[in-house]
């Protein structure tokens, strides 16, 4: 084994975990919710999943390298520290351009079943506060919002009253931007009766949680929210550690019959995919992805459908055409 | 002389049909930035005002236009929703649908707001907020006398569309 790989082996494998949450899950369908792609039967194996490029997409063809940089990105999980690339050192020309390819990625592992590690703006909660973890609001029926004494939203000490966790992080340890296997339920959990003492609600990967843990530049890409000039083209540790969680079954037990791997593989401008991106100018929000989901098992759902539309015109959006260079291979530690 | 009269009363019913003013915002809240509202409102008349947010590349092109889609249809649209309705409440009509076990669950990520509010000569006669427009567009055809609702907002965003169709080729000329 080369020597490299070796070491990050190593390295990894001392490091503990923190994992996100799952689209659908909440109080309408449950709140151990796990969401896995199409084509997940509840048996183990490899599931293909193929994605392709409306073609009646607009600028379909400045569209080709980022899709293929978004099917590698989710194809290698080889999650980094520093992937928010600001400014000056990204290739995005203009200030006020939005990098296509950041969004994108983001609406495919929505695709994939993972859902917003923060509360997001969808839950009704507006401004800073949809920066605080994902959750239900409660027997309340009112989200609890304190930021605790560091006055940073999203944290391990903010304080939630009743709203119940839908966040999957690591036993004893919940902090977001690390990571080590195994993935799965020994070593993560939504019990806060599982936080490390004095932690209070379990810390999502926003980038200002992640600058207060020494963990600069980096913030899952699977946090709600875009600002302009931001090339976020990389995974962080939360979001391959939930799709790997995931990837742990319906016995959510990695390294039972019922784990799966899965491989996106870019299937062109064409109609009729796994998942289908359409650059839509009939569309009038920002990038939205749109599935349907079916129950496998107890807690666990697949989706069926899943299709992406964003609106050309809804800002300056910079198409990325360089092809990136992740140099590890799939599924090499998993 | 008759055929006159008729025709002018045939005009007047029309012009006092366009009674309602619409108001409607929509707030892109995956872009973080302080102005992230598309706000469109549209006067009786067809006078329609429309302000894009500041990052988006038509922000300079907000302004004032006539109405570029049917006012006549927008306003018998209105109508229909300020119809009283057995089921007062779209968010309970909405659970309603959803709670359906055989439907398959519906998943969007859209996290955006949207605000409409319809004025009656001056006065607010209806008003609803909502984040779930994609969930309303997925259960259209469940949605009963709801969907006058959608269709209203479908009307206005095909405005949009064309608004920022034409601001783009004017944007094109400068």
């Amino acid at each position: 084994m080369n020597k490299c790989i070796s070491v990050s082996l190593l390295l990894m494998a001392s490091l503990p975990v923190t994992a996100g949450g799952y689209i659908f899950a909440g109080e309408s369908n449950g709140v151990d919710i796990v969401t896995h792609p199409k084509g997940y039967l509840g048996i183990g194996g490899r599931i293909n999943l193929s994605v392709c490029i409306d073609p009646t997409s607009s600028n379909s063809a400045s569209l080709v390298t980022s899709v293929e940089n978004i099917v590698e990105a989710w194809n290698q999980l080889n999650p980094v520290e520093a992937n928010l690339k600001l400014f000056g050192d990204n290739n995005i020309p203009s200030n006020s351009q939005y990098d296509w390819e950041s969004v994108t990625l983001h609406e495919v592992g929505h695709c994939i079943g993972l859902s917003h590690p923060n509360l997001g703006s969808q839950t009704g909660v507006s401004g800073s506060n949809t920066n605080y973890t994902y959750s239900t609001d409660g027997a309340d029926n009112t989200f609890d919002f304190d930021d605790g004494a560091d006055d940073i939203i999203g944290s391990s000490d903010d304080l939630r009253d009743d709203d119940v966790n839908l966040f999957y992080f690591n036993n004893q340890v919940n902090n977001p931007f690390v990571l080590s296997p195994p993935y799965d339920s020994t070593n993560y959990s939504r019990a806060v009766a599982n936080l490390p003492g004095g932690d209070n609600f379990p810390a999502n990967p926003d980038r200002s949680v992640g600058a207060a843990l020494g963990v600069a530049d980096t913030e899952g890409v699977m946090q709600q929210g875009t600002f302009n000039d931001e090339d976020q083209r990389r995974l962080a540790a939360d979001d391959v550690v939930t799709i790997k969680y995931a990837m742990s079954g319906v016995d959510e037990m990695q390294g039972t019959a019922d784990d799966y791997t899965y491989r996106l593989e870019y299937g062109g401008i064409t109609a009729g995919c796994d998942i289908n991106i359409k650059h839509d100018p009939t569309y009038t929000g920002f990038a939205v992805c749109g599935t349907t989901g079916f129950f496998v098992s107890g807690n666990h759902l697949r989706i069926e459908e899943a299709n992406i539309r964003v609106n050309p015109n809804a800002v300056s959006w910079f198409y990325n055409d360089v092809k990136n260079d992740l140099i590890f291979k799939n599924d090499f530690y998993y | 002389m008759r055929f006159i009269f008729l025709s002018l009363l045939i005009w007047s019913l029309g012009a006092s049909a366009q009674t309602y003013e619409v108001e409607y915002s929509h707030t892109l809240n995956k872009v973080m930035a302080d102005d992230n509202t598309i706000q469109i409102h549209i006067m009786p008349d067809g006078q329609i005002n429309y302000q894009w947010p500041s990052f988006s590349p038509l922000a300079q092109k907000s302004g004032q236009s006539k109405m570029l889609t049917s006012m006549s249809t927008l306003q018998s649209t209105v109508k229909q929703i300020l119809k009283p309705k057995n089921n007062q409440n779209i968010n309970r009509k909405l659970d309603v649908i959803k709670s359906d076990s055989n439907l398959p669950l519906f998943y969007s990520s859209e996290v955006d707001h949207y605000r409409l509010l319809i004025r009656e000569k001056g006065q607010v006669v209806w008003e609803h907020a909502f984040d779930n427009w994609q969930e309303l567009q997925h259960h259209y055809d469940r949605l009963g006398e709801w969907q006058p609702l959608v269709d209203l907002i479908r009307q206005i965003q095909q405005e949009q569309i064309k608004l920022s169709n034409q601001a783009k080729l004017e944007v094109g000329h400068e």
